[in-house]
Formats: C-alpha cells, sequence, structure tokens
C-alpha cells in the first residue's frame, strides 16, 4: 500500500546542529507558536523570525551535540506540540462559558454559607448573653458579681 | 566576536528582550538597537570561541520565555 504524498508535510532545513522550518499563523495562531516554543526551551535554543507577513520562521538548536535523527524527531515533536497547543486553545474557548459559570458559582455559594456561619455566630452570642445568671460577662464596676 | 540577531517586533515583546538583553549584560558586552520594525541585538566578547553565540541564544530564549509569559497574561 503506497500511501499518498502530502505537499502541505513539514518542510524543513538542517545543518550540524540547526532545525529550522516555517510555520503558517493562519493554521497555527501566535499563542500555540508561544506555548509550543516555551515547552521547548529547556531542551534547545530557539529564535523566531519573521520571513513573510502571517508567517514564522522557527529555528531550534541543540544545546549539545546532536545527530540529524535527533534534529529530526524534534522539529517533529514541535509541529506534533504546535497541534496540541491549538486544541488546548479550542477546548479552552469551548468551555470558557461552563468555567465562569463554575467559578461564579462557587463565590456565591461562599458567600451565602460565610453569611450564615455570620447568623450562627450571632445567635450563640445572643443565647450566652442571656444565660449569664452570674453576670460574669457585666463589669464589676457596673455591679457585677460581688464577693460574699 | 559578535553575534548579531534581529527580532521581529511582531513576534518578540519589546519589553521582554530588553529584560533579556539586561539581565545578560553582565557576561558580556550587549547591544541594543533597531527601530519600531525591527530590534536588534548584537553580543561582543573579547573572547574568542563560541562565547558570544552561546550568550545569544541565551538571551533568545529568555526573551522568548519572558514574551510567552506576557503574551498569555493579556
Amino acid at each position: 500500500v503506497s500511501l499518498p504524498a502530502f505537499d502541505d508535510e513539514l518542510t524543513y532545513l538542517l545543518d550540524e546542529r540547526r532545525v529550522v522550518f516555517v510555520v503558517d499563523e493562519t493554521l497555527f495562531p501566535m499563542d500555540s507558536i508561544y506555548g509550543a516554543a516555551y515547552r521547548f526551551v529547556d531542551r534547545c535554543w530557539l529564535h523566531l523570525r519573521r520571513p513573510a507577513d502571517r508567517q514564522v520562521e522557527v529555528r531550534l538548536k541543540a544545546k549539545g551535540p546532536t545527530t540529524v535523527a535527533e534534529l529530526e524527531a524534534l522539529a517533529g515533536e514541535f509541529a506534533n506540540e504546535l497541534l496540541n497547543q491549538v486544541v488546548r486553545q479550542r477546548v479552552g474557548e469551548t468551555n470558557s462559558k461552563l468555567r465562569e459559570y463554575v467559578i461564579a458559582r462557587a463565590f456565591t455559594t461562599a458567600s451565602a454559607r460565610n453569611s450564615s456561619i455570620d447568623a450562627l455566630l450571632a445567635e450563640l452570642d445572643a443565647e450566652e448573653l442571656a444565660e449569664d445568671e452570674l453576670q460574669v460577662a457585666v463589669p464589676w464596676a457596673q455591679g457585677g458579681p460581688q464577693d460574699g | 566576536m559578535a553575534d548579531v540577531r534581529d527580532y521581529h517586533p511582531s513576534i518578540y515583546d519589546k519589553d521582554a528582550v530588553r529584560a533579556a538583553v539586561a539581565s545578560h549584560q553582565h557576561l558580556a558586552t550587549i547591544e541594543l538597537s533597531g527601530s519600531g520594525e525591527q530590534m536588534v541585538v548584537t553580543v561582543s566578547t573579547d573572547t574568542a570561541g563560541q562565547d558570544a553565540e552561546r550568550i545569544a541564544d541565551s538571551v533568545g530564549n529568555h526573551a522568548l520565555i519572558l514574551t510567552a509569559r506576557a503574551a498569555r497574561a493579556s
């Protein structure tokens, strides 16, 4: 079985330590490129350039000795991460309303719970004062409990 | 040795590039120049070899990290 040839496969340039490829910003928004790049800063040196409008050139340079196969794998992983970032963004946008609702609900519930706790505390205070038959809470100068 | 790199303002946050340059100035002579269209960072070292390139690489990664964080925060 022979697979059809795709023109839109990731094409890249290689030298001893570098792999360079161009990302179309109409397919992968800038935020997804930043997100993917951020995940690679510990593995390689990155530099982004603007060769043309809506295009971003990604340059990945190995931090140490490397092989062609490793550089190719790096480019492939970066392309996968780009896709991952786009999906994450889409899911985030889709769920944004639900997320806002859950947070709003959590805050309103918390404030309602706080007000009921305040009411309970006030009730307890009132009960304690009412049950103070020995008038312990009344200061001595105002006719509080005396020895004798 | 000198290493010259351009940072396009539509990709890199200007403040991020400035901060990255500032945080590496104790390692080498680093000059930030250019206009609104392009920022150019020149790293110069007295020593031969790959020192300038390595410092420029580090400046680049640092600028990218700060740019990505700024983009996420906005």
